[in-house]
Formats: C-alpha cells, sequence, structure tokens
C-alpha cells in the first residue's frame, strides 16, 4: 500500500518535472530549478588568474548553503572561511580572527556575493538590478552571463558569468575591470 | 512738531545705521571659547585642544527600525553622508578608508607607522615578502588589495593601516555598530571646528536630508559643536519669547503709570544706541564677539532703559526737555559713571568673555548715557505743556510714605533681620557656595548632556576623565616621548585595563626616526638588483613587476620627512591629534594621548608625562573664572564708590545711597545660598546689575523732604524703573536654560530689594518732622 503511493507520488512528480522540461528555458525555469536544490555542502577548487604572476593561485575548499547563509571554506593553501549572511560578510582567518569586510568597499566581493546568493540560493531575477543579466544555452548546458550597470563596479568587475546544468552550477567564472580573473569549479553535486 | 519728526527721523535713521553696521562687520562667535582662558598652563590648553579636536565630531544614533533594516538604512545613511561638503569622515562601522587617506598612507608608509625591521630591504626578505604577497592572493584581503601588490610587495600599508585601527569601535550587528538596544551608531567629522555654527546647522540638514522619506527613524544627534548650534537656537528661542512678553508687560505698565505712548518709544532709544555701539566698540577691540557676551553687555546695560523713565517721569510742568535733562544731569552722570567703573574693571579679565561683557557694557553705559543726557530731549517732543496729569494715587503713596518714618526704619530692621536668617540658614546649609561644574555653566540642558554622553560611551570614545599629557622642549621630543609610552599602553590595553588610546606617535614618528629610516632605505640601484634576485628566485614573476615599488621608495627615500603638521593638514588631520606649543613663547610643547575606558593607565612613572583629568581641569578653569570675576568686581565695586563719593561729597548722603545696591545684593546672595542654589559667575554679573540699578535708585529718589509734587514724581519714576525691571527679569527666570532664570532670579529679586532699600532709607526731612 505504502510502496503504491511512493510510486504514484513518483509518476505524480516525474510528470511535473517532465512539464518543466517542456517549457522554455528561461531565467524564471533557471531560477525554479536552482531553488529546488536543498542545503547543500559542494567542494571547490578555485584558480585566479593575475596579470602580475605567470602562474594561476589555486585554492580548494567546501562551499556550503544553509538556507540563505553561505559558506565559502577555503582549506589549501591557506584557510579562511567567507560568511555570507544578510548583507553581511565576515572573513575570517586562524591568525587574524573574524573580520567583517564591507561589501561596498570591494566592488568585486559584491558581485561574488550577488553571485553566490542568486545561484545557490535560486534569486537569480533579483540580479536584473544591479546586472545585466543574460541567459544562453539549454537546460544542460547553460551560461548566465552578468554585466554589472553601474559604472563605480565596472572599474573592478567586468563580467561575471555562470556555467552549469539545470540546477547545478559548476564554473563561476569573475573577470576583473583589468583582466584578472578567477574560475570557481563546484566539483561535485551535493545531493 | 516737525523738528520733532526730524529729530525722531534722526534717530531712527541711526540706530538704523549702526544695527547695518553690526550686521555688516560683526563677527559673531558662539562656541565655548567664551569660557576657555587665555590659557597659560598646559592642562588648560589641552582642554581647549581637545575640545576642538573632538569639536568637529557629532555622534549620531538611529533608532525605529528592526537590527537588519537598521543596518542597511545606516549603510544608505552613511553612503549619502559621505557626499556632503564639508563632511571629512563618516563611519558606522563598516571598514571604510576614503581615497585619499588611502593614497597618503600607501605614499608615506615607510615614514608612518611602526618601526621597520633592519633586514626590510635585504634580498631574502624580499623575496619571502613577494612569495607572501603571492600566497595571499588566494585569500579575500590579498586578492582585494592586489592591484597594490606591485607597489607593495612587502604588505607595509596593511601594517601601518592595523596599527592605525587598533582601537576596538562599538560592537557590531548586522555588520554595522549597534549599541545595547539594537540601535545604529555612526561617527561624523567635519572639516569645520566646532565653533562653526553654520557648518554645524549644514550637517544636521544634510543629515535630516540623507533620512527623507524614513518616517518611523528617529535620529538622535549629539556633539559639542551640536551643543553650541542648539545653545545658540534656543537662546535666541527664548529671548525672543520673553522679550516679547516683557515688552508687553513693560508696555501696559509705563502706559499704566504715565499714561503717555509716546515714552514708549523714547525708552529704547539710548539703550539701543548704547548696546549696538558697544558691540562695534567690542568687534573693533578683539576682533569678535563672543554671542554670550552680547547677551550679557546688553542685560547689563538694560539699566540704561530707566533713563528715558527718569527723565521723563520727573519732568515738571511746563518744563522744557532740555531743563529737565540738564536738572537730573548730575544723578545720571554719577549712575552712569557708577555702573561704568563697575564694568570697567570687568575689561582687565584674562577670560575674553568676561573682558567683551565689560567693553560692550560699559561702551554702551557711556553711550546711553551721552544720549539720554544730550540728545533724548529733543525726541522728547517740544510742547512743554502739563505732561503728566499728577494723579492721587502717588501723591497719597508720596504723603504717607513720608509720614511713616517709623514703619520705614521697622521694615529696614525687618531686612536686616531676613539678611541675618538667611546668612544663618546658607551657614547651615550642605549645599556649596560655588558651582564647581563648567557643564552647568553651559547652556545646553541635563536630558541633552546625558544623551551626549550614552553616545560617548557607547560609540566608545576618550574619556574626558582621563587623559596623558607629555611635554616636551619641542614637537619632535613630545612625539619622542610619547613613542616611548606606546609599549607601556599596548601592555595595558592587551591587559584589558584600557579599552585603547589616540596618540600622534603611534601614526607618525619624529624627524628624527624618519631620517633614520630614509638612511636604511637602500638607494634605487641597489634595490632593483635585490629584487631582480627576488624575483628570480620565484616562479611565474619578473622584477619589472615591483618597478612600482622600487620608485615608490625611491620617492620616499627622498621626500622631506613629514612633520606633525604636515600630518594635520592632510587627510589624516581629522583623527591626528598634533603635539601644540604652550605658552607664547613656544618654548615648551605638550601632546595628548586620549585613553579610551576603562582608562586604568598611570603615567607618574615618566617625570615628563602626566596623567589629567579634563573635567577637573574645566572646573579649575571655573573656579580661577569665579575668583577672578570676583575680584575684578570688587575693584569695580571699589571704583564705583569713588565715583559715588566724589560725584556725592556729602558723606550722609554717600551712605545713605550705598545702602541700597549693596543691602540688595548681600540680602540677594544670602536669600540663593540660603535656597542651597550654588553661585555661578551669571550670578556675580547678575549682583553688578543689581548693583547699577540700586544706585540709580536711590540717586534718583527724592528726599521726603522734597516738594510733594517733586517727590510724588520721583516716586512714580522709580517705581515705574523697579516694575519694568522686574516684570522684565521675572520673565526671564521662568526660561528653562539655567543662565537666563539665574540672572532672572537674581535681578527680579534684587530690583524689588533695591526699591524698597530706597523707600525705607531715604532722607526723612527732619526740618519738617520736627
Amino acid at each position: 500500500m505504502i510502496s503504491g503511493i511512493r510510486v504514484l507520488a513518483a509518476a505524480v512528480l516525474l510528470t511535473a518535472a517532465g512539464t518543466a522540461q517542456a517549457a522554455t528555458w528561461d531565467l524564471a525555469a533557471l531560477s525554479d530549478a536552482l531553488s529546488r536544490r536543498g542545503n547543500e555542502t559542494v567542494p571547490f577548487r578555485e584558480e585566479r588568474f593575475v596579470s602580475f604572476y605567470d602562474a594561476p593561485i589555486v585554492t580548494t575548499g567546501t562551499v556550503r548553503r544553509d538556507g540563505d547563509t553561505i559558506e565559502k571554506r577555503t582549506e589549501q593553501p591557506t584557510q579562511e572561511t567567507v560568511l555570507i549572511q544578510d548583507d553581511t560578510v565576515r572573513v575570517s582567518t586562524p591568525e587574524e580572527g573574524a573580520q567583517i569586510v564591507g561589501i561596498d568597499d570591494h566592488p568585486v566581493l559584491e558581485g561574488l556575493v550577488a553571485a553566490l546568493r542568486a545561484t545557490l540560493a535560486g534569486r537569480v531575477e533579483g540580479l536584473t538590478d544591479a546586472f545585466d543579466v543574460r541567459l544562453d544555452g539549454s537546460r544542460g548546458d547553460w551560461t548566465l552571463m552578468l554585466v554589472p550597470r553601474a559604472d563605480r563596479t565596472a572599474e573592478a568587475l567586468r563580467s561575471i558569468a555562470l556555467r552549469g546544468r539545470a540546477g547545478r552550477v559548476r564554473v563561476i567564472e569573475i573577470l576583473a575591470g583589468n583582466g584578472d580573473r578567477s574560475v570557481m569549479t563546484l566539483l561535485r553535486d551535493g545531493g | 512738531m516737525i523738528a520733532g519728526l526730524r529729530a525722531w527721523g534722526a534717530a531712527v535713521g541711526a540706530l538704523a545705521l549702526l544695527t547695518a553696521l553690526a550686521v555688516a562687520t560683526v563677527d559673531l562667535r558662539t562656541d565655548i571659547s567664551f569660557f576657555l582662558p587665555d590659557a597659560r598652563t598646559a592642562e588648560t590648553q589641552a582642554l581647549t585642544q581637545g575640545l576642538s579636536q573632538s569639536g568637529s565630531v557629532i555622534m549620531a544614533r538611529l533608532s525605529g527600525l528592526p537590527p537588519q533594516d537598521l543596518a542597511a538604512l545606516s549603510d544608505r545613511f552613511v553612503q549619502r553622508m559621505r557626499g556632503v561638503e564639508g563632511v571629512a569622515l563618516v563611519r558606522n562601522g563598516r571598514p571604510h578608508l576614503p581615497p585619499d587617506l588611502r593614497e597618503f598612507l600607501v605614499a608615506n608608509r615607510y615614514l608612518l607607522g611602526p618601526p621597520v625591521a633592519p633586514d626590510h630591504f635585504e634580498t631574502g626578505s624580499l623575496e619571502a615578502g613577494i612569495a607572501r604577497s603571492l600566497a595571499g592572493l588566494g585569500t579575500t584581503a590579498g586578492w582585494a588589495f592586489r592591484d597594490l601588490i606591485p607597489r607593495d610587495p612587502m604588505g607595509r600599508t596593511r601594517t601601518v593601516l592595523t596599527g592605525l585601527g587598533r582601537v576596538e569601535g562599538p560592537a557590531r550587528r548586522h555588520g554595522v555598530w549597534m549599541d545595547a538596544a539594537d540601535r545604529a551608531l555612526i561617527l561624523i567629522r567635519l572639516t569645520a571646528p566646532s565653533g562653526d555654527i553654520s557648518a554645524q546647522s549644514t550637517a544636521l540638514r544634510a543629515m535630516e536630508t540623507a533620512l527623507a522619506g524614513e518616517t518611523s527613524v528617529r535620529l538622535e544627534t549629539s556633539g559639542p559643536g551640536l551643543f553650541a548650534l542648539r545653545a545658540s537656537e534656543r537662546i535666541r528661542a527664548e529671548m525672543k519669547c520673553a522679550t516679547l512678553i516683557a515688552s508687553a508687560a513693560v508696555a501696559l505698565l509705563l502706559l499704566a503709570v504715565f499714561r503717555a505712548p509716546r515714552l514708549l518709544l523714547l525708552a529704547g532709544v539710548p539703550a539701543g544706541a548704547g548696546i549696538l555701539t558697544g558691540i562695534l566698540a567690542t568687534q573693533a577691540i578683539f576682533g569678535s564677539v563672543h554671542g554670550v557676551a552680547i547677551t550679557f553687555g546688553a542685560v547689563l546695560s538694560g539699566v540704561a532703559v530707566d533713563y528715558p523713565v527718569h527723565l521723563f517721569g520727573h519732568r515738571r510742568a511746563g518744563e522744557a526737555a532740555t531743563a529737565t535733562a540738564r536738572r537730573l544731569g548730575r544723578p545720571l552722570l554719577i549712575g552712569a559713571l557708577t555702573t561704568a567703573a563697575g564694568l570697567a574693571a570687568l575689561t582687565q579679565s584674562s577670560f575674553p568673555g568676561l573682558a567683551q561683557i565689560g567693553v560692550l557694557a560699559g561702551v554702551g553705559m557711556a553711550v546711553a548715557y551721552s544720549v539720554s543726557r544730550y540728545l533724548l530731549s529733543a525726541l522728547a517732543g517740544a510742547p512743554p505743556a502739563p505732561t503728566v496729569p499728577a494723579p492721587g494715587f502717588w501723591q497719597g503713596l508720596w504723603r504717607r510714605l513720608g509720614r511713616r518714618h517709623g514703619l520705614r526704619a521697622a521694615a529696614l530692621g525687618g531686612f536686616a533681620c531676613l539678611f541675618a536668617l538667611a546668612c544663618l540658614a546658607a551657614w547651615r546649609s550642605d549645599a556649596p557656595v560655588w558651582e564647581r561644574d563648567l557643564s552647568k555653566l553651559s547652556v545646553a540642558d541635563s536630558a541633552s548632556r546625558s544623551l551626549d554622553g550614552e553616545l560617548r560611551a557607547a560609540l566608545r570614545l576618550p574619556d574626558v576623565r582621563r587623559a596623558v599629557l607629555v611635554i616636551g622642549d619641542s614637537d619632535q621630543t613630545v612625539l619622542a616621548r610619547q613613542s616611548a609610552l606606546l609599549g607601556p599602553l599596548d601592555d595595558a590595553v592587551a591587559a584589558g585595563r584600557l579599552g585603547g588610546y589616540v596618540a600622534a606617535a603611534r601614526v607618525l614618528p619624529t624627524l628624527a626616526e624618519q631620517r633614520a629610516r630614509q638612511a636604511a632605505m637602500p638607494n634605487n640601484s641597489v634595490l632593483s638588483g635585490r629584487l631582480a634576485a627576488a624575483a628570480a628566485a620565484i616562479d611565474g614573476v619578473s622584477a619589472e613587476t615591483f618597478a612600482p615599488f622600487a620608485d615608490d621608495i625611491a620617492r620616499q627615500r627622498g621626500a622631506e620627512p613629514l612633520t606633525p603638521q604636515a600630518v594635520a593638514a592632510g587627510p589624516l588631520g581629522p583623527v591626528f591629534a598634533a603635539p601644540w606649543p604652550v605658552g607664547a613663547a613656544g618654548e615648551d610643547w605638550a601632546g595628548l594621548i586620549a585613553l579610551i575606558p576603562p582608562a586604568a593607565f598611570d603615567a607618574t612613572a615618566y617625570p615628563w608625562a602626566r596623567t589629567i583629568d579634563l573635567a577637573a581641569v574645566a572646573g579649575g578653569i571655573v573656579q580661577i573664572y569665579r575668583d577672578e570675576a570676583l575680584r575684578l568686581l570688587a575693584i569695580g565695586l571699589a571704583i564705583g564708590c569713588v565715583c559715588l563719593a566724589i560725584g556725592i561729597r556729602a558723606p550722609g548722603r554717600i551712605v545713605r545711597v550705598l545702602i541700597p545696591p549693596v543691602g540688595a545684593v548681600a540680602l540677594t546672595a544670602a536669600l540663593l545660598l540660603a535656597a542651597g542654589v550654588p553661585l555661578t559667575l551669571f550670578h556675580l554679573l547678575a549682583f553688578l546689575l543689581v548693583a547699577g540699578i540700586g544706585v540709580d535708585y536711590s540717586l534718583f529718589y527724592p528726599d521726603y523732604s522734597a516738594d510733594p509734587e517733586e517727590g510724588m514724581r520721583g516716586l512714580r519714576s522709580v517705581a515705574a524703573c523697579c516694575g519694568t525691571s522686574v516684570a522684565v527679569f521675572a520673565t526671564l527666570a521662568a526660561s528653562s536654560l539655567p543662565v537666563l532664570s539665574a540672572i532672572g532670579t537674581v535681578v527680579a529679586i534684587g530690583a524689588a530689594l533695591s526699591f524698597s532699600l530706597t523707600v525705607c532709607t531715604a532722607g526723612r526731612a527732619p526740618s519738617r518732622a520736627a
């Protein structure tokens, strides 16, 4: 009996998923897909490229989403935790303890925070206030391009590109005004 | 009649001209400088310095929204305020570095801040520094400041910045400062000093604009400059209200007594001319006029309002106005001279405010006298008709007073008993004779004072009760000695005994130390060589990358070392406490280290440092102020008595004339002390006014031997003067401002007592009584 209900529920869910899949792939659909993902912890690997250094700066760690809170924990080569909660970014290192960073003072951070929150928590539509948003590709392989509207931000932040598959973000690439860039790859699906 | 009109036209024109001149030329001051002496000691100067430094600070508190919304509002508010002209710094708890300050710190990073390690520029250190910077790119802060790496691969900017911001601010919620009740706290520094009232009011308006539309949000602000602004606004408002009520009362009273509307116009002319001339004279002598001096000077020379009343009231039927003026010339001169002499002593005060009051009121009295004596008759009107009907009421009163000398003597005895009782009560009272608290001299009310204390504590601003004063023979010595204190200060902070401190030496080393640092910097070719070697040891970087670093070092190596004056004039100025020269010759220098509570730090181990209590210093100033005022008033009183003696000559009459003013002042003082009211400088000034009023009353009050018609006129005009004085000052006594109410109370009581004593002690007419 119980298994019968389970089968039924699964069928209903499948049908719903099929309906969603059949619909056009747009920001609302992306937002919907992203927000369906629950709390999760995903390992990441980030490569940063800076003009005066020929080698990439590689860091690894995890990104955890818990409701509206996002925590990026870097394990290698230097431990650091960036906690994004409400409008506050708290950066803590073992040596210096927790330090609160004003988003306004670091436009790059502002972009990163906006992108992380929007995509990991499924609030893509809110991004259109601060960015020109373009969604390319299909549900199976999409690219979301964010270009900041404010000149102030544009100096430090040229664009943010997010690539993914359905509700899962795979790569976040941030391009700074001077050509410096960071590519963050989310390695494994947590859920 | 036409001549009269012409005279009126001339008078109004002259007054208008004086007013225009005053408005155009007077540099009005409203800051705390009024209360501060020409400081002679480092301690009192520390007070001035402390006040002027924190002078441009505005503390703000926002409430009325949930914490999260309030934090967002705090950020919006800060962003808007940062664009406002005249605003130097706005902080709400988020790290913030204005671009010009950042550039200043980066450009001078090896001259400023903590010592530089001797091997800082060696190849090994450079290599380690570059490697550290590159590794740091993986962190948020390192990445955010990556643009700085080619210029500052050693991360020196961060070291300087960390040293600068060691003071812990208030607790933060949602990233911004909030107090225990979740109200957002904001600190604003203006470029203008606290004395610049219009800058304060502009800033205040900008703050309100920044919150426009936020109807549920409550903004509370405080700061020394705002105190001055609000005080001047309140004084203006209260004075306006009091003037309105008092003018109406005076007009009604004079109309009821004399039934002559013309007198109402006459009354204002001499005093008005006197006050305006006094203000202009003060401006000419001091280069500026303090608002408080105008208020008091005007009140003191307000005695002159009585002159037209006497001239009008004493005028006999059919007498030409010039004849009345001539007849009353002598008592008028003696009265004016006595008061002016008392005021002249004040001009010798070392407190600019007190000296200004002396000049303003002294000149005011002299001009008011001259106008009353020589010019007023032209306005008094030509037709010398039976000017005023002689009402039966005054005649009856005069006759009865003249007859009852027994009663008058008894009343005098009664006053003596009252004086003795009041003295006894004052003697037994626990209340202090003198007010010791400088804040009581301030015009701020207790509610705004307590808000100020609350905000100051919440924002963890330096304690006014404790600071360390460092003395030296030059500003460089002061800096060197301060830097010797940095270690013990840091220890106290680490141990939790000290909340933090603000010291110039923390930021700026001595010129000698800066030169030593410059000497330790390698020259450009050496540095470039070492950089090349260091870069070669690290994969992925080239030596050219760090050319900006080499350029920067070359520039700092050849730069003129930074003087405290240069730093104070730069972007660090608003938060930099530069040493200052003590005394006119500047042989000594002093520097203040502000302590943040808990301020348990003792500097007694250092002979050149003193832990001082700025509040106690302020209290000491009050004492000096009051002692000096007391001494000068005594001198003034003595000169006044001499003037009186020369003018009157008859010893018996001198004593009789002196009894009302002296008795009124003594009795008023005794009554105040018996009531437990500690005396302030303002009371002393009010006593001076009472004395002037008392002298006039007894000079113009006729002997009881006088002709009944004459006696009636004298009684009536003195009674009218007393009535107007009591009406005006009783209105002031009702003021909510301690200053105004103190003066009002003293003068209202003093004027009534002066009149009563005059009535009781006037000449007894022995010929008629016999």
